[in-house]
This record gives structure tokens, C-alpha cells and sequence, in this order.
């Protein structure tokens, strides 16, 4: 199986981040714990992607959050959820995304994992109960450090930013690929790019 | 990436056939007009014995296939989505991402492919189906025998035109179960064999 996290050789120009930290202010009032923007609005947030971008739906969204309170420190995986795909279900799993940070480097590995036993698991469980954790076995498949480059993010399979005890937000824009795009299909398309650096 | 297809060392009982073909018999007149028939596990339990421990990583639900490749539709490419209600309450189009099937017919040389998208199109998954095309690029092929298979239902994937009735059984993972870690279980299990 492939990995599930690829950093991308692609260069963010300046002030990429101050402008999706923009953003995000304005937006934060009025849509609270999830920020999402869309290509239309934005379409500088794509545009370090060039033709790429073309794989992800137009909705975007910019994490901004203490990972172990609404974010992305309990295991969970994506869900459709935030409307990427209209018309076709909550609980439909966004598979494949792509995500660039925004934040200071501060040394989180996210992980992600396989379960070892057949339960019977929604992505919500955990946030729900925040003990089930601990009677629920998984093993690990993959750890990444995501430093200062685009990633490629394995969306769609459990996974967590390993942030205990972390009390600041944590930012990120988070894009997701087109329903059909699998993960697999997501790294090879980039692998012929060049711009995938191979771990 | 893994490969889109494995066969698992899965012995039939010699009564396998039989009781396929009666759960087929009973349930075809209660199945959707333009879909295969279903059985439910509290309902045939017998078909499901056959993965004793292994039993959990299943959706309740067994489709009950005993068509030609061209009446069933798959020589276009397509992928499953929940269509049969394999999980129960939530939403159609949720991708049924890996599947294990059981083949009840005699081998007849027909070759399923599975392929991945040169391009980024906004498919339908029943695009093909009506007729429309769009660039694939072939990541695997297998001919199913006689051995059970492992067998990525959710990505696209399209068996070779045929006439032959191709009876066999399709039991999708439970819900959430992604194709890597289906085939990490049964890697686990020893009863997969590496290709």
C-alpha cells in the first residue's frame, strides 16, 4: 500500500498564509468551528496547485483549531460533511486530499491506522466518546511530521494529529479531491507530475 | 499500492452450491427489479460461515449474483456504491471500497480490470453505463477461478463481455473499512495468497 502522507515540491508564494489567515478571520464569526471557502471566491487559495487543481472540488476548508478540542487530535476520518459532494450523502468518506500549512512548526506527527478488529465504527465515535479510544484497537500504518511544504493527505482512513496537551490553534487548508478520486489514484496522478517527493 | 485482487485460501463446504442457489431461488422474486438479489446474514447464516472468525469484517448483507456479465451490467466501468443496502439506514451513493467474492461457476476465461482516472472528470459512478467515456488508465487485472477473491469494488473496474452465467456471491466489508486494511486482515489471517 502506499504511504499516507507525501510532502509536494511545490513553492506557496508570499503571502500565502497571511491571506488564508485573513480569510479565516473574516469567516470565523459567522461559520464557527469550520471555516470553508470555495475556488470561486478564492481562487488564489488553488493557485499554487496550477492544473492540479483540478482533482480537488471547488470547497475548501482552512483549519484553525486546538487539535484535541475541535480539531483534528481525536481519530476520525473524512466524511462528506461539509458538502464537497452535493446530492450524495453525509456519510460518504472524502478519500483523497491535499493540505498546505499555515501553522508554525511544533514537532505534531499525525498517524494513521488500520482497526484490528471488525467494529463496527462511524467517524464521528470518538470525537462523541472520548474514551472509546481506549477500548478500541488499531494498529499504526503511517506517522508524518508536515512541516512547511503541501502534502498529500490520506483523508480517508483513521488518523490523527498525536497533539496531547497542545493548547494552540493550528492551521491549515484542507482540500479535498473529487468523489471518484481514490487515494491511490491521487498519488499516482501526482507521481507523474515530478512534484511528488517520494518517502 | 496494493493489487485489486487476491485470492484467499477459503475452503467451500460441498454443499456451498446448493444452498447459493436456494437463497438465490427465494429471494430473486423479492429483489429490485434492476439489481442482483440479496440475502441478509439473519436470514441465511449458512452462507456466511464459511469465514468463521472473519465473519465480523462483513456487511450483513450478500448479493446474490447468478447473471451474464452483460445482463448485470459490469463490462462497464463502474464501482459499487450501497445500492443494496448493505449499510443499513445511510446513503446511496457511499462506495462499498472492498468486497470479497465467492465464485460458483466453472472458469471460462473472462478477466475483470480495475483502473484509475488519467484525468480529473466529474464522473457519475453510472456514467459509463449510459454511455459516456472518459481517459482510464488499466492498474490491474485477474481472471477469477475457482478461489474466493479479495475484490476492490471501490474503484472502477469492468469484467470482459461475456454470455456465460457467472454465478457467484459478493459480501461487502463493513462500512469505514478502507481496501488496505482489508487486505492487511486477511494478510493477518495467512489465508491470502500474494500475487
Amino acid at each position: 500500500m502506499y504511504k499516507c502522507c507525501y510532502e509536494l515540491d511545490i513553492e506557496l508564494p508570499e503571502g500565502y498564509k497571511e491571506n488564508a489567515l485573513s480569510i479565516w478571520n473574516n469567516l470565523y464569526e459567522k461559520e464557527g468551528v469550520t471555516v470553508k471557502t470555495n475556488r470561486e471566491t478564492h481562487p488564489e487559495l488553488f493557485e499554487p496547485l496550477g492544473e492540479m487543481a483540478d482533482w480537488l472540488v471547488p470547497t475548501c476548508r482552512i483549519l484553525n483549531n486546538v487539535p484535541e478540542t475541535h480539531g483534528t487530535g481525536v481519530m476520525h476520518y473524512a466524511n462528506n460533511n461539509h458538502g464537497y459532494y452535493p446530492g450524495k450523502g453525509e456519510w460518504v468518506k472524502v478519500d483523497a486530499g491535499l493540505n498546505i500549512p499555515l501553522f508554525d512548526l511544533d514537532g505534531i506527527i499525525t498517524r494513521w491506522w488500520d482497526q484490528d478488529e471488525p467494529d463496527d465504527l462511524g467517524p464521528y465515535d470518538f470525537y462523541m466518546d472520548r474514551d472509546k479510544i481506549n477500548h478500541t484497537k488499531f494498529t499504526e500504518v503511517d506517522h508524518f511530521e508536515i512541516t512547511t511544504k503541501p502534502v498529500l493527505f490520506r483523508l480517508g482512513k483513521w488518523h490523527l494529529g498525536d497533539a496531547p496537551g497542545y493548547t494552540k490553534r493550528r492551521a491549515m487548508m484542507s482540500f479535498s479531491c473529487k468523489m471518484t478520486i481514490d487515494w491511490d489514484n491521487w498519488v499516482n496522478a501526482w507521481k507523474k507530475t515530478g512534484k511528488l517527493i517520494e518517502r | 499500492m496494493y493489487k485489486s485482487c487476491y485470492e484467499v485460501d477459503i475452503k467451500l463446504p460441498d454443499d456451498y452450491v446448493d444452498k447459493a442457489m436456494k437463497a438465490f431461488d427465494e429471494r430473486l422474486p423479492k429483489a429490485y427489479k434492476d439489481r442482483a438479489p440479496d440475502a441478509h446474514i439473519d436470514e441465511y447464516p449458512e452462507l456466511f460461515e464459511i469465514f468463521g472468525d472473519m465473519k465480523g469484517w462483513f456487511a450483513p448483507k450478500v448479493r446474490l449474483l447468478n447473471h451474464t456479465p452483460n445482463e448485470l451490467g459490469t463490462t462497464a466501468p463502474h464501482f459499487d456504491v450501497n445500492e443494496h443496502w448493505q449499510y443499513e439506514d445511510m446513503d446511496r451513493f457511499i462506495k462499498i471500497e472492498a468486497s470479497l467474492n465467492v465464485p460458483l461457476f466453472a472458469p471460462e476465461g473472462v478477466r475483470t480490470f480495475w483502473y484509475q482516472q488519467k484525468n480529473p472528470d466529474v464522473i457519475h459512478p453510472y456514467d459509463f453505463w449510459e454511455g459516456k467515456e472518459y481517459e482510464m488508465r488499466v492498474v490491474d487485472e485477474f481472471e477469477i477461478t475457482n478461489k474466493p477473491v479479495l475484490f476492490r469494488t471501490g474503484i472502477w473496474h469492468a469484467v470482459q463481455k461475456s454470455d456465460s452465467k457467472r454465478t457467484m456471491l459478493s459480501f461487502s466489508a463493513r462500512y469505514g473499512i478502507d481496501w488496505d486494511t482489508f487486505v492487511n486482515c486477511w494478510k493477518d489471517s495467512g489465508l491470502l495468497i500474494e500475487r
